[in-house]
């Protein structure tokens, strides 16, 4: 019988399951490597690429410690793009791993990709707990909510973050949009002049410059 | 020398073994071993088997042969070298350089590393012997670069930096570095002419060192340099190079991360081939020096804080009044250490800063928070001065030289007393208290460095100059003006002064003379323009037209303030002559002059455009310029004079529409459909402009409401910040007649942006009247600009009459008085400005117990204005309360 082989290929825009690799440790300290194929409820399923182990694990969601991703293999689709069944395991992540998923991010933004920055800076605001990455992530959907047109949004989240900032380190690209954003001249030029006066001095940005 | 130097050269032994060895059969085996162990890369077992081999073998005939002494002697020499038998090393190969001088191979390479070896001794001479043959012999090879580099570094470190310089140019003038190289080169020749005092010099290598030399450590060493260079070049008056310097700098932490990985990465190159292990172990030499340098400008260096202090100032010297305030504000509200530490400057850069944009209040306020905030700091005076400074500036004498005064007495021993002085004095001269202010110059005078005598004498003149006693002033300039060891620019001012003194004495005999002496001594004085410019006015003065005309004519072609002086007397002069053919010549070359150097239009060419068109009737500007003046105004420039430009065209515009080809259009018409083309071609300002014309034009036909309808529209359109000093006044000035919300920020955007302009008077003071209205307490101090600085303006007697009001109603009568004085003294008042103001004070003096003069008033006012009823009446019952 000849079997219908092409019935095993995946469905066209079906996620590449085997594409994304993480590596970790349970909180028992347990090493882990492999494909990640399913998330079902807390339970994180993989092919594992450690030799000696199960080819097939599952490890409960509360006993990993944290998560890195190793490995992309060669495909036209984003990390971001590829993480997408995975959601859950997005808090897991550790601190390269979210930048590497910000540095996506910014591609995105600097190629205008507005409404996909959108849905995935609140996907990872709701899940980040580290300060550093949330800023920076905040920061990019102030823009997007900019770039959509929700101006008054993107006042009050800018407004939060540079609350927050301290201008003599005030990234570029959040002194660039508090000037696109705020309607008092004074306070307009504060902002533009501001990353040109820093030490060291940041170049004013000519589009949207978006590099933290 | 130490083994990583070396180690090139064991590379090199690698390649040239084999065949020698082979060549002197019966010494094979000693030789042999020694061959064996520099294959193993053992070069101190191999130099003692050669050291063997010469007290073995050395005698014998074979080794005496050329060929094979040739290889042994450089072998030898060489592995002694990788070893670190320098003394050993060295006469071996100077022994081979000596006799074997036609041997072409490895010529070049013994030579490099003899001079090496002789640097490492310390044996200076012969050094540079080797390197000098070297670039005779091998001045093609790249190598030559690096001879002539370390030779500056050898220079540099004996403080023979001139002869340093020379050795880097010449590193520079080679073409054989990489890009990388130059910018190292360039950066280390930076250093140098830093460390002579030529700060210009420096300052051009470094800035040179841009986009195609990118390097990291170009970067860095920028930073690096750029403070001292910021400040050096500030004190040289190089302002717009120092900000430029100051916008390279960098925090030491960084620096010092920027160094290490740059070191780093150096050191852990593996570069294939003798060559690029020389040339990379010269890199991180390099390198290795600028962390050293570093290190030691991190110890003695200006710190994060200094770095921000000094851009500060930077910028307040470059007279970059908003860059500063926007950098002192960020210093104020960041919470970080480095901000604390800055704190004095940064409020210090904040009312400075502020008082430059005129936002007197505004530096007021900064200046109380920190007297308030920071009552201990040790900053406080020079913050206390600042406040001085900033009364000063609004022309507060009184304030400011009590404030002076206050300072002096608390902190009589205060490194900064004798600029306080130095400042009161000048305050008191500008105060019109000479002789108080010649008492402070002369006894500054016994107490500073005897430096300061020609700048304290000079100012000794200016004051007996205004107690008229102009002979003793005379002598004084003179003094000045003749001393050799003051500065050059003050020797001018005093030079100037005395040609004033003779020009306002109209001394016919000394003038010529001293202008002469002048001209002579000051061939490029900076105040040449200015003596020219008295020359002119002593000539017009004396009757001489021809003469002066030439003088103002040749002073208006320089683009200076002087030469916008001499335009503005050329256009008295030839707008006072019957024939106003040459006051249109003049406005016209004068508007080609500033339009060909792109600068901002002067009003008055256009203003002596209006006085040609009213007495001739014909157009002024020919059509050409006509074009190429409405292009200039379109395309948004903020300082065009377009409302009497404007106008002119309404004037002519019979014959200025054929100009423009627009035949039979009306000039209505034209101005609505110029302002809607402006409009879709996103022109906000000249569409402002039209549309304002539109208004002015439709109030010269009686529309006054179309007029404001058309006003309103552009108010509610247009952005305020976008538009010219012109058009914000007449937007302002119709949000306030209509009490618009936005009236108040309009009349205060008006004045911040146009600080100086004419407009500013009946800005302010409707912007008192509003402020007063919402019982804001600095209502009154808006009307005090006025009565201060505007004494002249059209508005002056309302806002006197207004003040003196406010006094009243608030209690403080003694106040008023002196307020309506000044308006009383004023000649040439209207009739009932001058009842109005004898009525204020008559109620001021009847509360302040001044009785007798009250009385007078008020029978003043019932003698000599019966017709102002209301006035009399008031008068009247005040006579009958105080009876």
């Amino acid at each position: 019988m000849i079997l219908p082989l092409f019935l095993l290929l995946p469905a066209a825009g079906a996620p590449d399951l085997q594409a994304v690799v993480v590596a970790g440790t349970t909180t028992k300290g347990m090493p882990f490597e492999g494909r990640i194929t399913r998330v079902a409820g807390s339970v994180l399923q993989m092919e594992s690429v450690i030799s000696g182990t199960a080819p097939q694990i599952g490890l409960p969601m509360e006993g990993i410690s944290s998560l890195r991703l190793v490995v992309r293999q060669a495909t036209d689709r984003t990390l971001l793009e590829m993480l997408e069944p995975f959601l859950p395991v997005l808090p897991l992540l550790d601190g390269e791993s979210l930048d590497r998923l910000v540095g996506e991010l910014e591609e995105a933004a600097a190629r205008g990709e507005w409404r996909f920055l959108y849905q995935w800076s609140g996907r990872l605001l709701g899940t980040l707990r580290d300060p550093g990455h949330a800023s920076r992530i905040a920061l990019l959907r102030a823009w997007a909510l900019l770039e959509l047109g929700l101006r008054e949004e993107a006042v009050r989240e800018a407004g939060k973050l540079a609350g927050k900032t301290d201008p003599l380190t005030a990234p570029s690209s959040l002194c660039h949009l508090m000037a696109r954003l705020e309607t008092d001249p004074d306070i307009r030029k504060f902002w533009s002049l501001l990353p040109s006066l820093q030490i060291p001095a940041n170049p004013q940005p000519t589009t949207y410059d978006l590099r933290p | 020398m130490n083994r990583l130097q070396c180690k090139p050269l064991y590379l090199l032994l690698g390649l040239l073994l084999g065949s020698m060895a082979q060549a002197v059969l019966p010494l094979r085996d000693q030789w042999g071993s020694a061959c064996a162990a520099l294959k193993e890369g053992d070069a101190a077992r191999a130099t003692a088997l050669f050291r063997e081999f010469r007290e073995w073998y050395g005698e014998e005939t074979e080794v005496a042969d050329p060929a094979f002494r040739e290889g042994w002697l450089r072998l030898w020499g060489l592995a002694a070298l990788q070893s670190g038998a320098v003394e050993e090393a060295l006469p071996l190969l100077e022994t081979w350089l000596r006799e074997f001088p036609e041997q072409p191979r490895y010529r070049a390479f013994v030579r490099f590393q003899t001079a090496l070896a002789c640097r490492s001794l310390g044996l200076r001479d012969e050094t540079i012997h080797h390197w000098t043959a070297f670039l005779e012999q091998h001045g093609t090879l790249p190598e030559a670069a690096l001879v002539r580099w370390m030779w500056a570094d050898l220079l540099i470190g004996e403080a023979r930096l001139e002869e340093g310089r020379e050795q880097l140019m010449a590193v520079l003038e080679g073409a054989s570095l990489p890009p990388s190289g130059r910018a190292l080169a360039r950066a280390a020749l930076a250093l140098v002419e830093l460390s002579l005092g030529s700060e210009e010099a420096a300052f051009d290598h470094l800035a040179l060192s841009t986009g195609k030399e990118a390097f990291p450590a170009h970067g860095l060493w920028k930073a690096l340099l750029a403070p001292a260079l910021t400040d050096r070049l500030m004190r040289m008056d190089r302002l717009a190079e120092a900000l430029e310097a100051a916008s390279w700098m960098d925090l030491p932490e960084n620096l010092e991360s920027g160094f290490s990985q740059l070191a780093a990465a150096i050191s852990e190159r593996r570069p294939s081939g003798v060559r690029s292990m020389v040339w990379n172990k010269h890199w991180d030499r390099q390198v290795r020096r600028l962390q050293a340098t570093l290190e030691t400008s991190n110890k003695e260096g200006p710190g994060g804080a200094g770095l921000y202090a000094l851009r500060l100032r930077a910028l307040l010297r470059a007279e970059e009044a908003e860059s500063a305030l926007v950098l002192a504000r960020a210093l104020l509200l960041s919470p970080s250490s480095l901000a604390v530490e800055a704190r004095p400057a940064a409020y210090a850069g904040a009312i400075e800063a502020c008082r430059m944009l005129g936002k007197w209040n505004h530096a007021s306020r900064i200046a109380s928070e920190f007297i308030r905030d920071f009552p201990e700091d040790p900053a406080l005076p020079e913050i206390l001065f600042q406040l001085a400074r900033t009364h000063a500036a609004r022309k507060d004498w009184s304030d400011a030289i009590g404030q002076a005064d206050k300072l002096l007495d608390n902190w009589p021993g205060h490194r900064s007393r004798r600029s306080w002085q130095t400042a009161a004095a000048s305050w008191r001269l500008q105060a019109g208290r000479p002789a108080e202010a010649l008492e402070q110059f002369l006894a500054l005078e016994s107490d500073a460095p005897p430096s300061w005598t020609p700048y304290l004498r000079f100012q000794q003149g200016r004051c007996l100059t205004a107690s008229g006693k102009p002979n003793e002033a005379a002598r004084l300039f003179s003094g000045v003006a003749n001393n050799p060891s003051a500065a050059a620019g003050l020797r001018e001012f005093a030079w100037t002064e005395l040609l004033k003194l003779a020009m306002r004495d109209s001394a016919a005999d000394r003038f010529p003379s001293l202008l002469e002496d002048y001209r002579k001594g000051f061939p490029d004085g900076i105040h040449r323009l200015t003596v020219e410019n008295l020359a002119g006015t002593w000539n017009l003065h004396a009757g001489r037209k021809g003469e002066a005309e030439q003088l103002f004519q040749s002073v208006a072609k320089h683009i200076a303030p002087e030469g916008l002086f001499a335009h503005e007397q050329l256009s008295r002069m030839y707008g006072s002559l019957p024939d106003p053919g040459s006051l249109r010549s003049h406005a016209i070359g004068w508007i080609r002059q500033a339009l060909s150097a792109g600068l901002a239009l002067p009003p008055r060419p256009f203003e002596d455009g209006r006085l040609y068109q009213e007495r001739t009737g014909q157009p002024v500007f020919p059509a050409e310029m006509c074009r190429t003046l409405l292009e200039r105004m379109e395309a948004d420039d903020p300082s065009f004079p377009a409302e009497t430009f404007l106008g002119l065209l309404a004037s002519g515009w019979h014959a200025y529409r054929e100009g423009l080809g627009l035949p039979g259009e009306p000039v209505l018409e034209w101005a609505r459909g110029r302002a809607e083309a402006c409009l879709r071609s996103n022109l906000p300002l000249a569409c402002s402009r039209y549309r304002l014309f539109q208004a002015a034009l439709l109030e010269r036909q009686g529309r006054s409401d179309s007029a404001d309808t058309v006003r309103i529209g552009v108010m509610r359109s247009a952005d305020p910040s976008l538009l010219g000093e012109s058009e914000l006044f007449t937007v302002a000035r119709t949000s306030d007649r209509y009490d618009f919300p936005g009236t108040v920020p309009l009349l205060e955007s008006f004045l911040a942006r146009f600080g100086q302009s004419g407009k500013r008077p009946e800005v302010l003071f409707r912007l008192a009247m509003r402020r007063r209205a919402s019982g804001d307490a600095q209502a009154p101090g808006l009307l005090g600009e006025i009565l201060a600085e505007w004494p002249d303006a059209g508005v002056f007697p309302q806002a006197c009459l207004s003040l003196g009001e406010w006094r009243l109603a608030d209690n403080q009568p003694a106040r008023a008085g002196p307020v309506l004085e000044r308006l009383l003294d004023r000649p040439g008042l209207p009739p009932e400005t001058t009842a109005r103001a004898l009525l204020l004070r008559a109620r001021a003096d009847f509360a302040t117990g001044n009785l007798e003069r009250a009385s007078l008033g008020c029978r003043r006012l019932l003698n000599l204005y019966p017709d102002f009823h209301d006035i009399i009446n008031i008068a009247r019952s005040l006579l009958d309360e105080h009876a």
